[in-house]
């Protein structure tokens, strides 16, 4: 049993862990009616500036303070969120299609050349993630920096998803299906069933949670989001050069990515310091 | 898991080990070989040229030959050599933090009692992007250290000390203040957090019941059985820890300007320089794969039978 397993197995049996999932996914609800309210949440447009004095610390009536353009930071990190959000949501079918899908598939059905494809992923795990971003990104175009982070979180959920269900197709209950005639197609169709109805939640929230980081990483080292969609990775490398006098320009914004990325780990399951 | 399998004897072990160790690293500079042949001009034509120029340059990608660079000029992998020495320079020293912090962390992490309290502390810190510590870190030192702007010169931490020079030797350590503690940092969670698995899955093994019935000491079955059992299982997640590092170096390089591999990699992706991209892959990608062939070596020297992930 590999650690993902183990992890998972603790996941389903603590009730502990239940609960937490339970607070994550609560925690991913209230950040999605934040977003969803945006309009009403955000006193000010995206963008607008001179609302107030420049790098106006927090206090009333700008209780997250000012940017150094005398933006709203409540209303800025609100329209940014929503922006990350977004993103995050556009990028998730692809990481789990190409990725979690795609592994499940090959294992199953790709008898010589779903070793292959699985070497591959080997060879790209060993890169860092942040790195085939970049890479993506660049190739594809900032515009498509959604499907950039998709991909790059890709490799490792489809060798995670293919070592799962090699591990599935050599159990006794693969075993005990082939021997009573099921064809590869059903078991394929039955133990993606099962799977998905076992941790689809927690495997979309560990995509989730790998896929903001990506993102908002990109969009820091100027390779994501551009302006005026500005989201939370780009509001905190325009808020650098003010940081030593304003901390509350970049401060704000990443306690909000932070938030959102523990609520996208506590509903994955993932353990303390467990990566994304 | 252990005894699932009858264990293989260590020269087979070492031989599958090292054959892997062969396939990962080819299938890697097959990756950086398709990376360098994106500068291949007639590449750019259609998906069958790009593949046909991809296959032409893996021989070459096998002898480190990734062709010239954009920007200098120079062989690609002359050209990212200093940035690559810069980046194990600070790799070194993000180890050496990470391990002093890491493995008293993991053990604090793995008593029952503190990692009760300190779980939320470390769930919320594993929250934080790594750009986000990077700013933390660097912010942290400028109120602590009088950071001054180093020289070009003095960006090799080595190059420094054998300069004798202390001016320089000052500038530079206080330019790579700021990347080693975020590297550092992010080591000692890598490290502290392998630990703290293996020791709780060391802890948790049925012979140590069976030892306590024996009369045995919990500390001396810490020390004799645990501990190394844990030492096998961390050293197995070396390649893991690698990765982490990498990945922080990356970050920190870009963060605090740092000329470090990853954010020349960085740079070389948006300047569209392949080859030196295709180098600096080639490179982490072998380091990656040789401290998972170590680490898998040493779990088996050390005793351990499960077949390492």
């Amino acid at each position: 049993m590999s650690a993902t397993d183990t992890a998972a197995a603790r996941t389903n049996s603590s009730p502990l862990r239940i609960a937490l999932g339970g607070l994550g996914l609560a925690g991913l609800g209230a950040l999605g009616a934040l977003v969803a309210l945006e309009d009403i949440a955000a006193p000010y447009e995206a963008g607008m500036m001179r609302t107030g004095e420049a790098l106006a610390p927090p206090l009333a009536p700008h209780a997250f303070g000012t940017d150094l353009l005398g933006r709203d930071i409540w209303s800025e990190t609100v329209h940014g969120l929503a922006v990350t959000m977004a993103d995050a949501v556009g990028a998730l079918p692809i990481a789990l299609a190409a990725g979690t899908f795609a592994g499940f598939l090959a294992a199953h059905m790709l008898r010589y050349s779903g070793p292959l494809l699985r070497a591959a992923a080997n060879a790209l795990i060993a890169v860092p993630a942040l790195f085939l971003a970049v890479l993506f990104a660049a190739l594809l175009g900032h515009q498509n920096a959604v499907v950039a982070a998709g991909l790059a979180v890709a490799p490792a959920a489809f060798a995670r998803s293919y070592d799962r269900a090699h591990s599935l197709l050599a159990s006794p209950h693969a075993d005990f299906a082939r021997a009573t005639g099921l064809d590869r197609w059903s078991l394929f169709r039955r133990d993606l069933i099962f799977e998905l109805r076992e941790s689809i939640v927690a495997v979309a929230a560990r995509a989730l949670a790998a896929v903001v980081i990506l993102l908002s990483t990109l969009s820091f080292f100027g390779f994501g989001a551009a302006p005026p969609a500005r989201d939370l990775g780009l509001m905190i490398a325009a808020a650098r050069g003010a940081l030593p006098e304003a901390w509350w320009t970049a401060g704000f914004p990443l306690l909000a990515l932070a938030l959102f990325i523990l609520a996208a780990r506590l509903a994955a399951g993932l353990s303390e310091g467990e990566r994304a | 898991m252990m005894g699932d399998a009858p264990p293989q004897g260590l020269g087979r072990y070492a031989l599958a080990r090292t054959a892997l160790l062969g396939a990962n690293l080819a299938g890697a500079a097959i990756f950086a070989a398709a990376l360098a042949a994106l500068a291949v001009p007639a590449a750019q034509a259609s998906l069958i040229d790009f593949l046909a120029a991809a296959i032409e340059k893996i021989p070459a990608a096998v002898l480190l030959d990734f062709g010239t660079s954009r920007i200098s000029g120079l062989p690609a992998m002359e050209a990212a050599a200093p940035a690559l020495q810069a980046t194990f320079e600070l790799f070194a020293i993000g180890a050496i933090v990470g391990t002093l912090l890491g493995v008293p962390l993991g053990l604090a992490l793995a008593a029952a009692p503190t990692r009760r309290i300190a779980a939320p502390i470390v769930q919320l810190a594993g929250s934080v992007p790594l750009f986000g510590a990077a700013l933390a870190a660097g912010m942290a030192l400028a109120y602590l250290l009088p950071i001054a702007g180093p020289a070009a010169d003095t960006m090799s931490v080595r190059a420094a000390f054998a300069s004798a020079d202390p001016s320089a030797l000052a500038a530079t350590l206080a330019a790579v203040a700021a990347p080693a503690l975020t590297i550092g940092l992010a080591g000692a969670g890598a490290v502290g957090l392998a630990l703290r698995n293996a020791v709780e899955r060391a802890g948790a093994e049925p012979y140590r019941r069976g030892l306590r019935r024996l009369g045995i000491p919990k500390g001396q079955i810490f020390g004799l059985y645990v501990a190394r059992r844990a030492l096998a299982l961390l050293l197995r997640d070396a390649g893991d820890i690698v990765l982490a590092l990498f990945t922080a170096a990356a970050v920190a390089e870009w963060v605090s300007g740092w000329p470090g591999a990853g954010a020349e990699f960085v740079q070389a992706v948006a300047l569209k320089d392949w080859p030196v991209a295709g180098a600096i892959v080639l490179v982490f990608a072998a380091v990656r794969f040789a401290a998972d062939f170590i680490g898998a070596l040493a779990f088996r020297l050390l005793g351990g039978e499960d077949e390492p992930a």
